[in-house]
């Protein structure tokens, strides 16, 4: 898959070990990769990069996915992007789809498969 | 009034003519007594009066005619007046209608203030014991509930008496009849200390009635009177105290199920948070190795050797974590059911940590392991392998939470027939708010929440459940450096116990 101009993701994952399985895949398939390991360095990450579509994982110790999604919407410097959250639990999933965060286009459930996140990544990123 | 009361009523007038008649006439009580009982029978059965009422009255007049011939047959205490024992059955009737009724102990009380005999009392109080009274007298008894005749008299809320205290009362009460004390200033069988409570509550008169319930004596009532009492009132109102006391039994029942019940439930409620939090923190591990796993399967890329060793890896370091949490669910379910295999046997401490020591040393590889055991250090009594995975974990946790190339130490010292081991880091310490709850199972400290360690919150828990199947303790020292450590002691190995000392189960995994 080539692209003309890179897309930029931004992943925020606390989780070293996951961050490194979501940015070697798609790396390798022609994305643009920036990460973040927490909620408040991810947020600079969105004014900085301002990447095209962002993975973000919910249940993180500090400042949570939610807390970063409220920040997003509430200010003005930092652009709407869609989300593409990652979480464990799937009840939590379920709200999140109906939950009101209207830039959450779609959620992953731990565990993920390769294959599963580019077509999710690539979907999301499609809508748009 | 309606037509049934009427008629009760007519029957009572009858009743109470006949009554009158009784104390003139000459003729054979026994006659007149089954004539009583014969009219009032057939009149409640002709007014259609409630059946129960019918048994009550006639109940009542058999036990009327029974009481009646005990008083006639010469025993001159024991004589009542045919109307005074009735008007004690009418009493019982009523009042345990108003028993039954009780919600509360309280109501209790309540309802036995309506009977004529107890209207007088100054002080009623239900007294439960802290053991059913058997052969050894129960340690003390507490009072649930007090009836006093003003609040200015003195409460014995809160008040334990200690029954050993007297002997006098103790032999007295123990026959399992009531105690009756007619005039306490006259009653030169008891201690000074059972006076002395007494004359805290202005006490004259005083009846101690045990409570009997499901065949268990499980306290006593306490009736006191501003003035001198007769043992006689004991026949008029034992009906209604035995009442009493299985109305109050039964609330006692229903409070204890009830607790029982709610602890059933947050135990269940428990086990359903670590369900949950189990399962959540398996997923992490997880993702890594499905995410990698499919990464190498995905066949639309091709990956560099390097990279390709470099995701197994990954794969089996994700493998390993998920394995070490199994194990700690598993080890802390078996220590909290009690069928974690512990085999304490004699060992040296430096032997349990020299077979252990590379891992230590490999879990300590950035900072500086120090560990001081005197060489006449006596051998203790101790399962190697889980004293080894207690210091593996402290160890743990003293590297995860200190800064690089900082001294863990761990030394150890005698205490008596204990040994006490101390592991000690120079890193964040812990808040002297936390110290107990570190302990506790799933708990994750703000050591843990600010430096973002993932994890159950296990490791200390099962720490804590071997040393105390050991026997021994496990604590946090206080110390006025930065830095935490941990002791622990064990029991030293005494020579002629068998190497088999603790009831944990010998089941196999």
């Amino acid at each position: 898959m080539t692209k003309f101009m890179a897309t930029t993701v931004l992943i925020i994952e606390d989780e070293a070990n996951i961050r490194k399985f979501a940015s070697v895949n798609l790396a390798a398939r022609g994305y643009n990769v920036v990460e973040a390991d927490n909620a408040q360095d991810g947020l600079r990450q969105l004014r900085d990069a301002r990447p095209d579509l962002m993975i973000l994982d919910i249940r993180m110790p500090g400042m949570s996915g939610l807390d970063l999604l409220d920040a997003m919407s509430q200010e003005q410097d930092i652009p709407a992007v869609p989300v593409v959250v990652i979480t464990a639990s799937e009840g939590a999933a379920d709200n999140m789809l109906e939950s009101g965060y209207p830039d959450i286009v779609d959620v992953l459930i731990k565990p993920v498969s390769a294959p599963r996140l580019i077509e999710t990544v690539a979907g999301a990123l499609a809508d748009s | 009034m309606s037509r049934d009361a009427l008629e009760v009523d007519n029957t009572l007038q009858q009743f109470n003519e006949l009554l009158q008649r009784v104390k003139e006439l000459p003729i054979s009580q026994q006659e007149l007594l089954d004539e009583m009982i014969r009219i009032v029978s057939t009149t409640l059965k002709v007014a259609q009066s409630p059946p129960d009422r019918i048994m009550v009255w006639t109940e009542m007049l058999a036990r009327t005619r029974e009481a009646f011939e005990r008083g006639q047959s010469g025993d001159a205490q024991r004589k009542q007046s045919l109307p005074s024992i009735l008007e004690d059955f009418k009493d019982e009737s009523d009042v345990g209608r108003a028993i039954g009724i009780a919600q509360i102990p309280d109501d209790v009380l309540g309802a036995l203030l309506t009977g004529r005999h107890l209207r007088s009392a100054s002080r009623i109080a239900i007294v439960v014991f802290n053991k059913t009274w058997e052969k050894n007298v129960p340690i003390y008894g507490t009072m649930l509930s007090e009836w006093r005749s003003s609040p200015g008299k003195v409460s014995l809320e809160g008040v334990r008496f200690y029954f050993e205290e007297d002997d006098a009362l103790v032999s007295l009460f123990s026959c399992g009849d009531p105690l009756v004390i007619e005039d306490i200033e006259q009653d030169r069988r008891f201690e000074q200390i059972t006076h002395d409570l007494i004359d805290r509550t202005c006490t004259v008169g005083l009846i101690l009635y045990p409570l009997v319930a499901g065949g268990k004596w499980y306290g006593m009532l306490t009736v006191h009177y501003d003035e001198a009492i007769s043992r006689d009132i004991i026949p008029a109102i034992r009906g209604l105290l035995d009442q009493a006391a299985v109305a109050i039994y039964t609330m006692l029942l229903f409070e204890a199920e009830a607790k029982a019940r709610q602890n059933a439930e947050q135990a269940n409620d428990h086990k359903m948070k670590l369900l949950a939090t189990i399962s959540h923190e398996m997923r992490t591990p997880l993702t890594s190795i499905k995410g990698f796993a499919t990464t190498l399967l995905a066949d639309d890329v091709e990956w560099s050797p390097d990279s390709q060793r470099d995701f197994v890896e990954t794969i089996n370091q994700e493998a390993d974590k998920l394995t070490e949490l199994i194990e700690h669910v598993l080890s802390h379910s078996r220590l909290e059911a009690g069928t974690l295999p512990i085999m304490p046997t004699r060992r040296q401490l430096q032997d349990i940590i020299s077979v252990g020591i590379a891992q230590l040393q490999t879990l300590a590889a950035n900072h500086e392991l120090r560990i001081r055991i005197p060489p006449d250090l006596p051998p203790v009594c101790a399962d190697q392998r889980r004293i080894a995975q207690v210091l593996t974990n402290l160890v743990k946790n003293a590297v995860e939470y200190s800064p690089q190339q900082a001294e863990v130490a761990i030394t150890a010292s005698t205490r008596g027939e204990y040994i006490q081991v101390d592991v000690s880091d120079q890193g964040l310490g812990i808040p002297a708010e936390e110290r107990v709850h570190i302990f506790k199972a799933f708990h994750r400290g703000t050591r843990a929440r600010e430096t973002q360690k993932k994890g159950a919150g296990l490791g200390l828990a099962i720490c804590k459940g071997i040393i105390e199947a050991h026997g021994g303790e496990i604590w946090v020292r206080g110390r006025s450096e930065p830095g935490t450590t941990i002791s622990f002691t064990l029991p030293v190995f005494e020579a002629d116990e068998s190497d088999e000392i603790h009831g944990n189960d010998r089941s196999d995994y």
